[in-house]
C-alpha cells in the first residue's frame, strides 16, 4: 500500500515491535505489536494521544531507549534489511547520526548547554564524513545556511541558550542532516515553536526530502501538519497502530472510529458548529488495559465481539485494525 | 450596543531582568489597549513572548501595570486600594495553561474549592459544602473527586478543578490563559465545550489567549492580535478570519497548518526580535512583507475603520 512499496523493499520497516517497561505495578506492555513502514523519500506521519507510544516507537528505532527498565518483547526494526535490534551495539552507534538522526520536541534537552554550536556541529561531521580543519566548518556553515540561519559564521561560537527557540530548532535540523542520512525521524519538532516559525521549520524538512531524498517519520498530534507535508499517516491509540493510508485519504474519509472521532473534534475553520463533538471517556491506562480492541470502552459501534483482538482490514488504500470497519465504511465483503 | 465590562487603555508593563549593573529593561507590554464587552468572548492571540498572558494578568491586576488605566464597571482598577481590590477579586478570576502548577498539590479538590469562599467570607461551613459539591458537579467531575489530590487526575480533570475553582465565586469575567493548549485534541473539545456551558449558563466574559487559531475561531466574538508588545489589530471573529487587514495578522492566517484551500503560506522572515529593544517605528517592520520607508521610522497610529481597528501605516 506504501508508495514505495510497491516498488522497492521499505527503507524502514518495523514490524509487530512489542515492548514492555518494568515498573512498581510489574511490566507493563507499553508497545502491543506495532507494524510502520517508510519508503525512500516518503514523508510518514505518526499521530495519537498523549502517551499512545510515539517517543518510544522512534526512541526504539534509534536505539535510545533506558536499558535496564526497557524489555523488547517481539518484532523486529529492518533499515535496509538488517534488524536494529540484533546489531552489535558498535554498528548501531555508528549508525546514529550517519544513516539515521533524530530530531526532538525541545532541542534545550537534546543540545549539549555548555559546548558551542559549532563544535557541536563539526562532531558528527568529523565522525560520521572524515572530514578535517577548514573543511569541516565549510561544510558546517554550508548546512547551517540551508536551514536558513542568517549570518550563520556568527553563531558558530555561541551556546544554545543564546539562541532563540526556533534558532536552536533550526541548529537541531542542521545537525540531523549534517551527514546527508537516509532517514530522519522527528519527535514533534514544531510543537514548542510558533506558527510562523513552525512554517519555516515544516518547508526545511520538506526541502530536505525534495533536494537530499531524505525520508522522514514526523511525530506529531498536529492533523493541521499531517496535513500538509506526510504523504503518509499511522494513527496509534493505546499502544497499537489503528489506522493507516495515504493522508489525504485517511483525513478525508477516516475509517477507524477512533481516527473518526479525533478528526471530528478538531474546531473547523471553515465551518461553523455550535458545540464541538468529543470522545466520550478517555485513554485507559497501561496496567489497565481492556482485552481485544483497545477502543471499545469509548467506541459507540463496539459490541461483544470487539473483546477479541481486531484484524486488520484492508479498505481501499487504508489498513484498519477495527471488526467493524467494513460495516461502518459501508463496505461488503467480495 | 454592546455594554464594555473592561475598558483598558494604554496598558505598559516593564520587567527590570538581569544581575545587578547589566539589567536590562523588557517592555513586556507597550500600550495595549482594548475593550471587552458584558458577555463576550475576546480572543487575545500572537506569538510566544508578545505579551498575551502579561496582558491577561495585567488587566485583571494578578501583576501590577507600570502604566495605563483599566476601567472596570466604572472603577478604575489600576488606582484602586487593597481592600477594595480583594472584593473585586471576586468577579475576576483566571484559568491557567497547566493547573497542576498552580494547585497545591498538598490539597484535596474540595479544599482547593472551598479555599476562595474563606477568604471572601461567603457562607456557612454547610452552604459551602453544597456550593463545592455543586462546582464539581457542573464541571463534570464526581462527588468522589472531591477528596483526591491534584496529582491522581489526568491533564484534562485538572483543568475541569481549575475550571471549577475559577467559578466558584461567581466571577463577571475569566482570563483564561491557554487552557487548552497543553490537552490532547479529544479532551480539548470537552473542555471548550465545557467553558462554553459554564459561560450560556451565568452569562460572563471571557478573555480567551491562545496561540491555536481554529480553537480562537471557534471560541471567540471578537480576536486583538498582539505582536511585541502591542495590539495590531481587533475585529469580529468573521471580520478577522475573513479579511485579515494587518500584514502580520495575514501572515498568521496564511501559516495554519493544514489549512484546507488556503492561499500560499507567507513566509516572515526571521525570528521576533527582544523586547529589551523592539524595533523603532513600526516594531513589526523588520519582518514585514510589505515595509515602507515611513515604517523605520514612525509608529502607526491604530485607525478605527468600519468597526475594526488596525495599526499599520497601509492603512493610514
Ligand atoms: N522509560 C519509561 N519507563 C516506563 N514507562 C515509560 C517509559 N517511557 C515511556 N513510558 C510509557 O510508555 C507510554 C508511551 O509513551 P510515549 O512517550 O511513547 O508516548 P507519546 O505517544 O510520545 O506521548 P506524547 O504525545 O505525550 O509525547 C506511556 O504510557 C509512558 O508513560
Ligand atoms: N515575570 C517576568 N519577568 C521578566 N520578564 C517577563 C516576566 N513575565 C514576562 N516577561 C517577558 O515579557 C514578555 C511577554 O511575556 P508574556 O508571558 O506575556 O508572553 P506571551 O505572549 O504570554 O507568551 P507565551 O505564548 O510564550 O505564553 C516576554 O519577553 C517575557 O520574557
Ligand atoms: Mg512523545
Ligand atoms: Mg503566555
Amino acid at each position: 500500500m506504501s508508495v514505495a512499496g510497491e516498488t522497492s523493499p521499505p527503507m524502514l520497516a518495523i514490524r509487530d515491535l512489542q515492548l514492555g517497561f518494568r515498573s512498581h505495578r510489574g511490566d507493563v506492555q507499553a508497545l502491543a505489536g506495532v507494524s510502520i513502514e517508510v519508503g525512500e523519500r516518503e514523508i510518514v506521519g505518526i499521530v495519537g494521544e498523549s502517551g499512545c507510544g510515539k517517543s518510544i516507537t522512534a526512541l526504539s528505532v534509534m536505539g535510545l531507549l533506558p536499558e535496564g527498565t526497557t524489555r523488547v518483547m517481539g518484532g523486529s526494526i529492518e533499515f535496509r534489511g538488517d534488524d536494529l535490534l540484533t546489531l552489535p551495539p558498535r554498528e548501531r552507534r555508528q549508525m546514529r547520526g550517519r544513516d539515521i538522526a533524530m530530531v526532538f520536541q525541545e532541542p534545550m534537552t537534546s543540545l549539549n548547554p555548555i559546548m558551542p554550536i559549532g563544535d557541536q556541529i563539526a562532531e558528527p561531521i568529523r565522525l560520521h564524513l572524515g572530514l578535517k580543519g577548514a573543511a569541516v566548518t565549510e561544510h558546517a556553515l554550508d548546512v547551517l545556511d540551508k536551514v536558513g540561519i542568517p549570518r550563520s559564521r556568527n553563531i558558530l561560537p555561541d551556546y544554545p541558550h543564546q539562541l532563540s527557540g526556533g534558532m536552536r530548532q533550526r541548529v537541531m535540523i542542521a545537525i540531523a542532516l549534517a551527514c546527508n542520512p537516509s532517514l530522519i525521524i522527528a519527535d514533534e519538532p514544531t510543537t514548542a515553536l510558533d506558527v510562523t516559525i513552525q512554517g519555516q521549520i515544516l518547508d526545511l524538512m520538506v526541502e530536505a526530502r525534495d533536494t537530499f531524498g531524505t525520508s522522514i517519520l514526523f511525530i506529531t498530534h498536529d492533523l493541521g501538519v499531517v496535513a500538509e507535508i506526510c504523504d503518509r499517516v499511522v494513527v496509534m491509540y493505546a499502544g497499537k497502530v489503528v489506522e493507516t493510508g495515504r493522508t489525504d485519504e485517511v483525513l478525508s474519509s477516516p475509517r477507524h472510529p477512533y481516527t473518526q472521532g479525533l478528526m471530528r473534534s478538531l474546531p473547523s475553520l471553515d465551518t461553523r458548529q455550535e458545540r464541538l463533538e468529543t470522545i466520550p471517556g478517555s485513554v485507559p491506562a497501561l496496567f489497565d488495559m481492556p482485552r481485544g480492541c483497545r477502543f471499545r470502552p469509548r467506541c459507540s459501534y463496539a459490541d461483544d465481539g470487539c473483546r477479541r483482538d481486531p484484524p486488520v482490514e484492508v479498505i481501499g488504500g487504508q489498513k484498519v485494525k477495527c471488526w467493524k470497519a467494513r460495516q461502518i465504511s459501508g463496505v461488503h465483503h467480495a | 450596543m454592546p455594554e464594555a465590562l473592561l475598558r483598558v487603555n494604554e496598558l505598559r508593563k516593564d520587567f527590570v531582568v538581569g544581575p545587578m549593573f547589566r539589567r536590562k529593561t523588557v517592555q513586556a507590554i507597550r500600550g495595549v489597549s482594548f475593550v471587552l464587552n458584558k458577555g463576550e468572548t475576546l480572543g487575545l492571540v500572537g506569538e510566544s513572548g508578545c505579551g498575551k498572558s502579561t496582558t491577561g494578568r495585567a488587566a485583571i491586576r494578578l501583576i501590577e501595570p507600570s502604566s495605563g488605566s483599566i476601567e472596570y464597571d466604572g472603577v478604575d482598577l489600576a488606582s484602586v486600594g487593597a481592600r477594595d481590590m480583594r472584593r473585586l477579586r471576586q468577579d475576576l478570576q483566571i484559568i491557567f495553561q497547566d493547573p497542576y502548577a498552580s494547585l497545591d498539590p498538598r490539597m484535596t479538590v474540595e479544599q482547593i474549592l472551598t479555599e476562595p469562599l474563606g477568604i471572601q467570607k461567603i457562607g456557612t461551613s454547610a452552604e459551602r459544602r453544597e456550593r463545592v459539591m455543586d462546582i464539581i458537579a457542573e464541571v463534570g467531575l464526581q462527588a468522589a473527586h472531591a477528596a483526591r489530590y491534584p496529582h491522581e487526575f489526568s491533564g484534562g480533570q485538572r483543568q475541569r478543578i481549575g475550571i471549577a475553582r475559577s467559578l466558584i465565586l461567581n466571577p463577571k469575567m475569566i482570563v483564561a490563559d491557554e487552557p487548552v493548549s497543553a490537552l490532547d485534541v479529544s479532551v480539548q473539545a470537552q473542555i471548550i465545550n465545557l467553558m462554553q456551558d459554564v459561560k450560556a449558563k451565568h452569562g460572563m466574559s471571557y478573555i480567551f489567549i491562545s496561540h491555536d487559531l481554529s480553537v480562537v475561531k471557534h471560541i471567540c466574538d471578537r480576536v486583538a492580535v498582539m505582536y511585541l508588545g502591542e495590539v495590531v489589530e481587533t475585529a469580529s471573529r468573521d471580520a478577522l478570519y475573513e479579511e485579515p487587514l494587518h500584514p502580520y495578522t495575514k501572515a498568521l492566517m496564511s501559516a495554519i497548518p493544514g489549512r484546507r484551500g488556503a492561499q500560499k503560506r507567507i513566509t516572515l522572515k526571521g525570528d521576533i526580535p527582544s523586547p529589551a529593544s523592539p524595533p523603532r517605528g513600526c516594531a513589526f517592520h523588520t519582518r514585514c512583507p510589505s515595509a515602507m520607508a515611513i515604517c523605520k521610522t514612525t509608529p502607526p497610529q491604530a485607525i478605527e475603520t468600519g468597526g475594526r481597528k488596525v495599526a499599520c501605516h497601509l492603512y493610514n
